[in-house]
């Protein structure tokens, strides 16, 4: 039992990883909210979008083994949130029509375009969890490579070195990938 | 590339945007994930229990302790486990008693209860085995203290070792 209240994401998930439930409820707290939001935008009724936020809960829950406490906790919600989003859409087999105004949600095809947004993400989820991390805050967060040191820390050189290998590793998925397409 | 970066960026944006927006049944779903993601203790040993009988049960007829001989064999395990000596063959005994319901009760219970027996490891040993002498005793065994404290450490190293070794399979499996 804690005083969950005053503590940041990351200090929270630690003690969720403990076992603590209250600091489950705590981040629920914290961010269902901006979880339901997010679906909610991707034309899903609202009863949908109830079971995909407990959905990503869950998923959160079933991986908080896998989280490091030294990466922010919001961006790899986030990747939570969207990847439960793709899955329920290839079950679901959406229309890309209502989803257009939001850049997401393709059909399986996709999935297996080197060009796609969905492959990309696939081959983001493989990097190494630094690299990810690095990727996530510099093209999603926009952060600077001072802030992205200073959130993974390490030195701004070393989170340079993070992003520029990822981008290598992601150009080296995307060539072979087009290759084997050839 | 930049593209498709800009657009992520975006959409990651749209999904800091959304500011805890308050939603119905916020509160409702958060008991829903709350009992899916933290069951009972009490309601995993219920279940531990039930798949104990049955075990229990079944795994008499493969020790001729008790008198009971369904397959009408002479070939026990526990003439094998003797061979090793009386001392090992209650440690063995104990082991093969609480691993096999540990082992068996993964057929039935979700990730999320294994999680909450592996937390509550001791304890529901602990209620396994004080059930399981309880019964020997009220079935005629003659309870030693020196032979129980070998088949309670037998059933205790089982126990964990097969708890533990299904909870990290399990997860391992899960991603």
């Amino acid at each position: 039992m804690t005083n969950s209240g005053a503590r940041s994401d990351e200090e929270l998930m630690i003690l969720y990883q403990k076992g603590d439930s209250l600091a489950f409820d705590e981040l629920y707290e914290r961010h269902a909210g901006k979880v339901f939001g997010y679906l909610s935008k991707r034309n899903f009724s609202k009863l949908e979008a109830g079971d995909l936020v407990q959905e990503v809960f869950l998923k959160l829950h079933r991986s908080k083994h896998l989280y490091n406490h030294e990466q922010p906790f919001l961006p790899w919600l986030f990747i939570i949130a969207r990847t439960t989003l793709l899955d329920f859409a290839k079950k679901k087999r959406l229309t890309d029509e209502p989803l257009e105004d939001h850049d997401e949600i393709s059909s399986d095809k996709d999935q297996d375009n080197p060009e796609s947004h969905e492959w990309i993400e696939d081959q983001l989820q493989k990097l190494p969890v630094q690299q990810k991390t690095a990727m996530v805050l510099r093209f999603y967060e926009e952060s600077e490579f001072e802030e992205i040191a200073r959130k993974l820390q390490t030195s701004p050189e070393n989170a340079r070195q993070l992003v520029s290998r990822g981008l290598r590793s992601l150009k080296d998925l995307v060539l072979k990938k087009k290759g084997t397409k050839e | 590339m930049k593209t498709k970066q800009n657009e992520l960026s975006s959409d990651y944006k749209l999904f800091l945007e959304n500011e805890n927006i308050p939603f119905e049944k916020k509160d409702v779903l958060l008991t829903k994930i709350h009992k899916r993601i933290f069951p009972s203790p009490s309601r995993v040993l219920g279940k531990i229990l039930g798949v104990h009988l049955f075990v229990g049960t079944l795994s008499l007829a493969v020790c001729d302790q008790f008198g009971l001989n369904p397959f009408g064999t002479n070939q026990f395990l526990t003439s094998w486990f003797m061979s090793w000596g009386h001392s090992f063959c209650m440690v063995l005994c104990g082991g093969f008693f609480a691993s096999a319901t540990f082992l068996i009760s993964q057929l039935l219970l979700s990730f999320e209860e294994v999680e909450t027996l592996q937390r509550s490891r001791f304890i529901q040993i602990a209620a396994l085995m004080l059930l399981s002498l309880g019964t020997f005793f009220f079935l005629g065994a003659h309870i030693v203290v020196s032979l129980v404290l070998l088949w309670s450490f037998g059933a205790l190293i089982g126990g964990i070792s097969s708890i533990l070794g299904c909870f990290y399979l399990r997860r391992a499996l899960l991603q």
